[in-house]
């Protein structure tokens, strides 16, 4: 069954303008659980998707393509210095269509730094559990199964355990894994629980309309004095939003859009939601907006054993370290994660040419894993002449982190019989034995294109919290200054949660949605 | 006309040397080279950059090339560097692996180049000009990368992989460009064993949407 969505294609005006009790920018795993929340209440809904609907009948498993047709910027967001691929899903259904399926909650002692240093002591293991748990019921989550840990992270599993390090099975949102090993291409087969066949058809169920190829330009406001004006940054009351709807194919405008709302929902992720404030003037009376950008910097650690691996093979993710998490331990996780040719071949490079081609040569020997750290909200995301700009570079407060999780998954993959582990650096790192690991890690240093990193998890840009004068959003994700403008996407969290953060945002949004509905009549009279 | 007039016309059609920004220009030949060397380095980069010409002799270095068309986005000289890339970074003959012959790698990066942002071309295209020609001044090559031989052009990426972190990043973005080139043709995973697609091939059905479920509210706990 088709989603019911209305496309570009769709549109037979140049002019749409639409009424609702609250319309969501963004269709990924903040805005599709706020559609449908709010809609299944009986809210009239609409909800504006900037990128394509994109049927996964039309996913076809080969990563350059799904990179170019289903990603931000055609898989080439970057930061500014070029060193950061800043990977995030730009289709109906967002990142939660492209993810790996790797599904946490919020860690404990992450929560417990919100409540302390950013006032978020509403946000408690306790409180959140429910919605953790509604989430987890309706979309499959569940502990992988031994016959979801495949060979790669069967290695990682065993030099662990060889160590006595805490690993443990992954959480995964999915139902009857087909064990392709596609996921960041999207779920040909609708196993993964993506908004694209949960959150989106339910909200739509419920009423939601549903429109993609809309990029909301602006979120409208009225200022005290009654005047409906972008310019307030101060205190007001939310309006509705304008938009346009592009033709992909084309990048020509079809409509201009204009949806009047008495409650706008920005959930377009930590990179669109704060341009959305800054292309708006709204909301920014702390200087916040766009700063504290965490981007959870992943690179792959690869090794290379003497046994066929094949990576690629079998549930992308099975099992993860978690010996390390605590930032008193370390403040980083390893997940066992697969990768196909063009993956591998950018991780790592041990070599110029037949160096290279030799490594490649090798690809069903290699084990790999991924490795998170808790990053500092160093970056910036900003509007530079009217363009988006991404500022983040590695602190030095994290770099011990990323050498100590190198060094980590060395130590597990010599444990588990490994021949040599390659390095995600830019230069050439190769660790030809256990006792090698601390001489060739330890002289690695912190400067752009040092690392070979990429962004899955952007964060942070909107920062909750009930300092007015040090967040963006309330402790219930509302605008400080503007009622009835929320957020509710990953720009939220205070801080880098460490894992993956897709669950969360789920039950996040499902939270602020509870919270919009116990006072409805404050927001929808 | 003279051999030294002749490389100066070759060399004039063949180059179009862009502009290169002032603060990029002061970053490199502020890091490229050790102190001593940063006053030479900084005004040869401006003899070839800025003026659009260099030292004629050394731009007519190594074997002369067959002319390369101009792609939909890059133009001739930025197709004949990727090509000369494809070509030192991809040695597949002898290997088990799919010829580079057998792959449009510079019409695939053509492709890639066209999807990014056009300040993230212009970008890349003066760090094109930048790589193809500091071999000119900088590392005893007295050439043109494109010019160079396998070994020489080996050795420069060598150096660059190991300089600066911007000519590391230089080098790191054209070599992902040409290796996503590359790996991304399905006739290159067969020697990996790597299946590609196999849903239609394992007979896997879609499970469609996911039944709506049931909705009790939290509790007002919110």
């Amino acid at each position: 069954m088709m989603l019911k969505v209305t496309t570009a294609a769709d549109l037979q005006t140049e002019r749409l303008e639409l009424e609702a009790d609250a319309v969501v920018v963004g269709s990924g795993a903040g805005g599709a659980v706020m559609a449908y929340e709010l809609a299944a209440a009986g809210k009239r809904v609409v909800v504006l998707e900037a990128g394509p609907y994109v049927p996964s009948s039309r996913f076809n498993e080969k990563f350059p393509d799904m990179l170019e047709l289903l990603y931000e910027e055609h898989g080439n967001q970057a930061n500014k210095a070029g060193d950061l691929l800043v990977l995030q899903g730009r289709c109906l259904g967002g990142s939660t269509v492209v993810n790996g399926c790797v599904a946490f909650r919020v860690p404990d002692f992450i929560l417990e730094k919100w409540g302390r240093e950013f006032g978020l002591t509403n946000l408690t293991p306790e409180s959140l559990a429910p919605y953790f748990d509604k989430v987890e019921r309706n979309l499959s989550i569940h502990t992988n199964q031994p016959h979801e840990i495949n060979r790669n992270s069967q290695k990682l599993q065993a030099g662990a355990e060889t160590l006595g390090w805490s690993v443990k099975p992954l959480n995964r949102n999915i139902r009857d894994c087909a064990l392709t090993g596609h996921c960041l291409s999207g779920c040909k087969t609708d196993r993964k629980q993506s908004m694209l066949v949960t959150y989106l058809p339910w909200a739509s169920h419920y009423g939601a309309k549903i429109y993609s190829d809309t990029r909301v330009t602006r979120i409208l406001a009225e200022q005290e004095h009654g005047q409906v004006n972008a310019q307030a940054n101060r205190y007001g009351k939310v309006q509705g939003v304008e938009a346009e709807t592009i033709d992909p194919l084309t990048g020509r405008k079809v409509a201009d859009v204009r949806v009047k709302a008495p409650l706008v929902v920005a959930a377009a992720g930590a990179v669109q939601t704060p341009l959305l404030f800054l292309h708006s003037q709204l909301g920014n009376a702390s200087g916040q907006v766009g700063r504290n950008f965490a981007c959870h910097p992943s690179t792959m650690i690869v090794a290379e054993f003497a046994e066929e691996i094949f990576t690629w093979q079998g549930a992308m993710l099975g099992v993860y370290v978690d010996e390390f998490e605590h930032p008193d331990k370390g403040g980083f996780v390893l997940e066992g994660g697969g990768a196909g040719p063009v993956e591998l071949g950018m991780a790592t490079e041990p070599g110029t040419g037949a160096a290279y081609l030799d490594f490649m040569s090798r690809a069903k020997h290699y084990a790999s894993c991924v490795s998170l750290i808790h990053d500092h909200n160093v970056g910036r995301v900003s509007l530079v002449d009217g363009q988006k700009r991404i500022e983040y570079a590695i602190d030095e407060r994290d770099f011990p982190a990323i050498k100590a999780a190198f060094k980590a998954a060395a130590r597990i993959y010599f444990a588990a019989g490994a021949e040599r582990v390659f390095l995600p650096t830019g230069d050439k790192w190769v660790i030809e034995s256990v006792e090698q690991i601390d001489a060739v890690v330890d002289p690695i240093e912190n400067h752009p294109f040092a690392l070979r990193m990429v962004s899955y998890h952007p964060q942070g840009t909107m920062r909750m919290g009930s300092d007015p004068a040090r967040s963006v959003v309330n402790p219930y994700g509302e605008s400080h200054q503007v009622k009835g403008l929320f957020v509710s996407d990953a720009s939220l969290f205070p801080t880098s949660i460490i894992v993956n953060p897709q669950e969360s945002v789920y039950a996040l949004s499902h939270y602020i949605a509870e919270h919009i509905l116990a006072r409805a009549e404050h927001y929808f009279a | 006309m003279g051999r030294l007039e002749q490389c100066q016309s070759d060399y004039n059609n063949q180059m179009d040397l862009k502009p290169v920004s002032s603060s990029l220009l002061r970053d490199l030949t502020g890091h490229l080279q050790p102190l001593s060397r940063r006053r030479f380095v900084a005004n040869s980069m401006r003899l070839l950059l800025l003026a659009g010409s260099g030292p004629l002799l050394a731009a007519c270095s190594g074997p002369s090339r067959p002319p390369i068309q101009s792609m939909q986005y890059l133009d001739a000289g930025q197709a004949e560097l990727f090509q000369r890339l494809s070509e030192v970074l991809l040695p597949t003959e002898g290997t088990a692996l799919t010829s580079r012959t057998e792959v449009p790698v510079v019409a695939n990066v053509d492709t890639l180049y066209g999807y990014l942002p056009p300040q993230t071309q212009a970008d890349l295209s003066t760090a094109m000009d930048l790589f193809e020609h500091a071999g000119l001044v900088l590392g005893l090559h007295f050439s043109r990368f494109t010019r160079m031989t396998d070994s020489a052009a080996h050795s420069y990426i060598e150096q660059w992989q190991q300089g600066h972190s911007l000519q590391q990043g230089i080098i790191m973005v054209l070599k992902k460009l040409v290796y996503a080139s590359y790996w991304r043709d399905e006739q290159t995973w067969g020697p990996l064993q790597f299946p590609g697609p196999v849903s239609e091939r394992w007979g896997l059905t879609s499970l469609g949407e996911t039944p709506l479920p049931g909705n009790e509210p939290i509790g007002g706990k919110a």
